[in-house]
């Protein structure tokens, strides 16, 4: 059986930044402006409103960008190095289709730009997170001996070594600006239609790559007195040490900075591919992956939790021959694979959980009246979601990064009159918890 | 980036394999409405799993090291 070509044949561009939420950008309402650029973008294009992940974790939201299914589905559920062998082994079973490997048999030249790897980097050409430049001193810690021991170091002695040897988490990641100088080179040399995914990792805690020097104004212990659970007490000092700020409002004004730098960057491509003529044959697609708290729900600076905050994501399309236009119907991460593929002009039927949404952007057709999300960093919580209400089940809410409990077994919340989140309603059963137990409505 | 248009000497380069007839029959049966578009796509897609490292191999791999301290950085 031979395989048909797509009708359309368009270049990809798919950006994915971390940890990046609605709330901090003027697009959505926030006082600051932090996007300019996406803003710009928006303008003429396709912004959703209301899209959200189904995680609030990296790697099972890119897995079903990827596969166009839920985790429960394509089989990641927490992130790793909190995946399971189980979880991996369903995957490789039953993930199924997969997004750079089906676009490169159709010819695409597929290109990404991250390092999280491992399964990540099947059906690419090319996947480095940046040209290497050896220094002496990355070979040293590069070595397996050194690691090992890096590693296994208790966390206080992970924090005293950060006191005495000044490095920061900076020295590990790329900044925004070099990833997508090197996004543009690949555009450049590409002689076939391309698939470029770029993660930019900036915007996530403790936003390694941004440079910015705090107001040494001094309130964390405000905030470490709050915090009751002991473990997230010394979970949160430990991030705090790796950060070098000790007002929140710093820390909120550097993940200000990340997004503003990465916005800056977007517009460089922006206008690289309008300079070019490119613009018209290509698709570009950004979003975040998933959300995060700043200092919401006694949650401080992670994406722990499966609150709004953690799952509501930005999304903004540039479709050729589509105009601007703002969407406020649900949408999720699950969608783009089925969009991509339905716009490309492709008739297979792949069996995703999502639907294309050009139908919704045409003709305004809902694809949904609500989204599912798993959370990929506690044991075992799931939820649930419409217009204006939102049900949480927690089997196990015990969370893996910093040990303690961030949900009740059930919570339930009239997003009408609590769009916040802090009441929680639940009372014995909820209208919700059937769609939550009965996968054949996902 | 050249402009997008479809070029034919850019494609992967595909061999030829040979199975029996009656396992091919077998094939086209089990993957009728999966959504696997064809019998070549089905078999590539089989011995990727077959040829790829154990999940407990994969996590304890040098890259999964190497992507665990990174991640370390970023507090998980």
């Amino acid at each position: 059986m031979e395989e048909q070509d797509f009708i359309k044949n368009k270049n990809i561009i798919l950006i994915v930044v971390d940890a990046f939420r609605p709330k901090n950008l003027s697009l959505f309402g926030y006082q600051k402006k932090t996007d300019k650029n996406l803003k710009k973008i928006a303008k003429d294009n396709l912004l959703f409103k209301n899209f959200f992940s189904s995680s609030n974790a990296t790697a099972p939201s890119l897995m079903s960008i990827f596969t166009g299914k839920y985790p429960v589905n394509h089989g990641i559920i927490h992130q790793f190095p909190y995946t399971t062998n189980e979880e991996i082994d369903k995957m490789k079973k039953e993930a199924g289709f997969w997004l750079p490997e089906y676009l490169r048999k159709k010819g695409y030249n597929t290109i990404a730009i991250d390092w999280i790897g491992m399964w990540f980097k099947d059906g690419f050409d090319y996947y480095e997170e940046k040209e290497e430049k050896q220094t002496k001193l990355k070979r040293l810690m590069s070595t397996p001996f050194v690691k090992k021991i890096l590693l296994n170091l208790p966390n206080w002695a992970y924090r005293f070594g950060k006191k005495i040897v000044k490095t920061r988490a900076s020295a590990n990641f790329s900044p925004a600006k070099d990833t997508m100088n090197l996004g543009i080179s690949k555009i450049q040399n590409s002689e076939k239609p391309l698939f470029l995914f770029m993660h930019f990792w900036d915007t996530h805690f403790p936003f390694p790559t941004t440079k910015f020097r705090g107001s040494k104004e001094r309130d964390i212990d405000k905030i470490l007195d709050k915090i009751e659970s002991k473990s997230q007490k010394e979970y949160f000092k430990k991030r705090i040490t790796d950060i070098g700020l000790y007002s929140i409002q710093d820390m909120v004004d550097k993940y200000d900075a990340s997004i503003k730098e990465v916005d800056k960057q977007i517009g460089k491509l922006h206008d690289y591919l309008k300079k070019n003529n490119l613009w018209e044959d290509t698709i570009l697609i950004i979003l975040g992956d998933h959300g995060t708290n700043l200092t919401e729900h006694g949650i401080y600076f992670s994406s722990s939790g499966v609150y709004d905050d953690t799952l509501h994501v930005p999304f903004i399309m540039h479709l050729p021959e589509y105009g601007g236009k703002e969407i406020k119907e649900f949408a999720q991460n699950i969608d783009i694979s089925p969009t991509i593929l339905d716009y490309l002009g492709d008739k297979v039927n792949h069996n995703f959980d999502g639907k294309s949404i050009l139908n919704m952007i045409k003709k305004g057709e809902k694809i949904r009246e609500k989204v599912f999300f798993w959370d990929g960093l506690c044991l075992d919580v799931k939820g649930v979601r419409t217009k204006n209400k939102k049900l949480i089940v927690a089997k196990d809410s015990k969370c893996n990064l910093c040990k303690s409990s961030h949900h009740e077994e059930h919570e339930e919340f009239d997003l009408e009159k609590d769009p916040e989140e802090k009441n929680n309603i639940y009372s014995e059963r909820s209208e919700l918890i059937d769609f939550l137990e009965d996968r054949k409505n996902l | 980036m050249k402009k997008a248009k479809k070029r034919d000497e850019n494609k992967v380069v595909y061999g030829t394999i040979s199975l029996p007839m009656p396992l091919i029959n077998r094939i086209k049966e089990r993957i009728k409405g999966t959504g696997m578009p064809s019998v070549s796509s089905y078999v590539s897609f089989v011995l990727r799993q077959v040829l790829s490292s154990s999940p407990k191999a994969l996590m304890n791999s040098e890259e999964a090291k190497e992507i665990q301290f990174k991640l370390k950085s970023l507090g998980y």
